[in-house]
Parts: structure tokens; C-alpha cells; sequence
């Protein structure tokens, strides 16, 4: 039996289709406060059909881009009518993904492969890359930032992997009363009636929290290890320089920097952007949440040293 | 020299910057500003090999300078370029 669900995440709509067995309700599990019953079928940024056969998706093309992370490789091909096929290769080495996508981001065919955390790995990156390109059109950013909401708003905390973006989020949680976690990973952000919004996702990182929620963005805090405290504004282009980094997109396509640009450049100029210099402690909490939450005009105010 | 293969200027209201837009350079997260007379000598420089003196060239063309104080500026910008990574020699 065919099954096809619709899933609302961001705001955008895109659908997963699959035969039985070949997806379980572990592999969906982070997907199913996403899911939605209405079809919009016209209005959906992709659909994701799963395919049992990894030989349908052999053909690669040109290799584009070999890309490695913490958590496997992603292996970009180009094949001559601008079609994509991408391979995902699990921490493990074991390859668990094939993926082929049309040339405009809104068909793709997958095969899922491998053992249980694999897979997980596999569905995750391949809607997290599908929903990316699909979604930079519209004034959408997947960011790679833990996210927590204090009294209505959200607060985006940005950073290297192993800055302490959760740590940071969880000393919010401990320390100032009513923060509750958003999203520890991969939350998104998006303008909407000239307003910026950050939403929960299905993607968390090692953190179960996938909210299908949507709140105003309070701030956004790009963190730095250092061995004091530190709050600074940030306005233009160190605003920008901020956020970017964070930003998931395949930036040697001309057309999708030019949108993600497009959407940064509106971010920026609607929320207040600061960096924070601090210790892993709750000090550098408090700190952060007293200048975010007192402090709305951006760039008029100096740089609020506390030593710890 | 020559403009490094990837790094494209972008503009944020009345700021200029370069920026990293290539499967290369995929783990260059920085962005490097110009100011409005490097942003007019980056848009004007070819794709293909260049001299200082093709940006000495730009800067009396553009503005009111002579030709020593341009090549003090032409050389300043090289200068700042190589150190950022974004042209080569």
C-alpha cells in the first residue's frame, strides 16, 4: 500500500511518499507534529518519493561537491540537465541515502539504506537538503542554532559546532524562569509580512524537542568561547557576517546565494543581532537575556562588559 | 594577480562585501568589506589577470587623484586583498 502524508514544516508544505514497510514510524518519529491533513497540493515546495531499488539511482554525473561533517558526507552530483543525485555516507561509512532531484528542487526519488541510527541520519539529511533548496525562494533560512522562547519570543543562539549553543540554551532554561527550549539544532527562520519569525523543526539534533510552533524573533547571539562575559550589538555587515556562516545552502549556486543574500540582508534589518563572548555559566544567561529583553533599539546602545 | 575563482561582491544597502560562493571554498566563512572606491575597483577588475597598474588606471579614471597617490592606493588594496585571501599574486 501506497501511503503519501503532507507535512507543514516552516510554514512550507512538502509531501513523502512510500510504499509499506519501507519507512517506519521510528524513522518518522521527530515528523509527526509536522504532519498535516490537508493536501495543498498546488502550494507544496517538494515531494519525496522512497524507492526500494538503490541501482535506480546509480547514475551520478559530475561530481560537484564532496562535503563532510561530524555527522557522515554528502556527496553532490550534476548530471547535464541540472538534475542532482546525492549520496549520503554515514558517520559509520556505511552509504544509507541516494537521492535524485529535479533540476527545480520539487521532485525528488529516494533510496534509504542502513541500520536504525543510519537511517535516521539518512531521512534527516535528505529532507533537511531538499527542504534547504527548495525553501530558499521564499525567504526561508535553515540555520544551525539552538533556540529557546522566553515570554513570546525567540531567541536564536548561533555558533561553531562545540561553541556551547545547548549549553547556552540550557542555562537560559535553569536559570531564567518561563524559557522554555524551541529547537536545539536546526530551527528556521522566516520573513512574513515583513516580520521575521523562527519556527521549530523536525530536525533537533541529539535533542528530542520537534515543536511545530512559530513565535517573533527577540534576537539572535552569535557565541564565542572566552574567559569573561560579553554582550556587543552587531549592525550591517558584522550583523550579516553573523549570521551567514549558520545559514545551510549550496552557495556555489548562483541563484540560491543570491535568494539566501536576499533573505539575510531582510533578517538582519528587522532583529536585533549581538555577539556574545562568554563562559559556559549562568552569568553569561542572565547577561544575554538582560540586553535582549531591555534593550530593543538596534545599534544604540554601547558594549555591556560584566567580568565573571 | 588575479581575482581567486569563487568570491563574488554582494552590497547591503551602502555597504560592499565579498564573499565566498564556490564548492573551494566551502569552509571560508569570513567576509571581507570594501569601502566604496574598493567596491568600484573590484566590479571593474577583469576575471582574467591583472596589474596594478590596471587598478592605478581605474582610481585616475574614476576619481581626482594623481598618479602617485593612486598607486600608494592601488598598492594598499593588493596589500589587503593577498592578507584576505581573495586575489593571487
Amino acid at each position: 500500500m501506497q501511503s503519501k502524508y503532507t507535512y507543514q514544516v516552516g510554514g512550507n508544505y512538502y509531501a513523502l511518499e512510500y510504499s509499506n514497510g519501507m519507512l517506519s514510524e521510528k524513522d518518522l518519529l521527530p515528523y509527526a507534529p509536522f504532519r498535516t491533513e490537508s493536501s495543498y497540493d498546488d502550494d507544496k515546495l517538494f515531494t519525496l518519493s522512497i524507492i526500494d531499488d538503490p541501482e535506480a539511482l546509480a547514475t551520478k554525473g559530475r561530481i560537484t561537491a564532496d562535503l563532510v561533517d561530524e555527522n557522515g558526507k554528502t556527496t553532490i552530483f550534476t548530471h547535464e540537465d541540472g538534475c542532482l543525485t546525492i549520496y549520503l555516507t554515514a558517520i559509520t561509512g556505511c552509504q544509507c541515502c541516494r537521492i535524485h532531484l529535479s533540476k527545480d528542487y520539487r521532485a525528488a526519488k529516494a533510496w534509504i539504506g542502513g541500520m536504525p541510527n543510519e537511517r535516521r541520519y539518512a531521512i534527516d539529511t535528505a529532507l533537511m537538503l531538499l527542504y534547504t533548496f527548495a525553501s530558499s525562494m521564499h525567504d526561508t533560512l535553515l540555520v544551525h542554532a539552538s533556540t529557546v522562547e522566553y515570554e513570546g519570543k525567540g531567541y536564536l543562539f548561533l555558533g561553531k559546532s562545540g561553541t556551547g549553543k545547548s549549553t547556552h540554551s540550557h542555562l537560559w532554561i535553569e536559570n531564567i524562569p518561563g524559557t522554555e527550549l524551541l529547537n536545539d539544532d536546526n530551527p528556521i527562520i522566516r520573513i512574513i509580512d515583513g516580520k521575521a519569525y523562527v519556527y521549530g523543526s523536525p530536525w533537533s539534533g541529539k535533542t528530542n524537542c520537534y515543536r511545530n510552533h512559530r513565535i517573533p524573533i527577540g534576537g539572535l547571539v552569535r557565541l564565542h568561547q572566552a574567559p569573561f562575559n560579553r554582550i556587543t550589538p552587531l549592525a550591517g555587515m558584522k550583523a550579516y557576517a553573523a549570521l551567514l556562516p549558520s545559514c545551510s545552502c549550496m552557495k556555489w549556486d548562483h541563484d540560491m546565494a543570491e535568494a539566501i543574500h536576499s533573505t539575510i540582508s531582510k533578517v538582519i534589518s528587522r532583529i536585533p543581532i549581538y555577539a556574545l563572548d562568554c563562559l559556559p555559566n549562568s552569568e553569561a544567561a542572565i547577561l544575554c537575556k538582560e540586553e535582549l529583553t531591555t534593550n530593543l533599539m538596534v545599534g544604540t546602545h554601547g558594549s555591556c562588559v560584566r567580568k565573571s | 594577480m588575479k581575482k581567486i575563482d569563487g568570491f563574488v561582491m554582494r552590497r547591503l544597502g551602502q555597504e560592499a562585501m565579498i564573499v565566498a560562493e564556490s564548492v573551494d571554498l566551502i569552509d571560508f566563512d569570513r567576509i571581507v568589506s570594501l569601502n566604496s572606491s574598493a567596491a568600484y575597483v573590484w566590479e571593474n577588475l577583469p576575471d582574467s589577470d591583472f596589474t596594478i597598474q590596471t587598478i592605478i588606471y581605474l582610481l585616475i579614471d574614476r576619481y581626482d587623484v594623481d598618479e602617485a597617490v593612486a598607486r600608494k592606493d592601488a598598492e594598499d588594496l593588493v596589500k589587503v586583498w593577498l592578507k584576505a585571501g581573495i586575489i593571487t599574486e
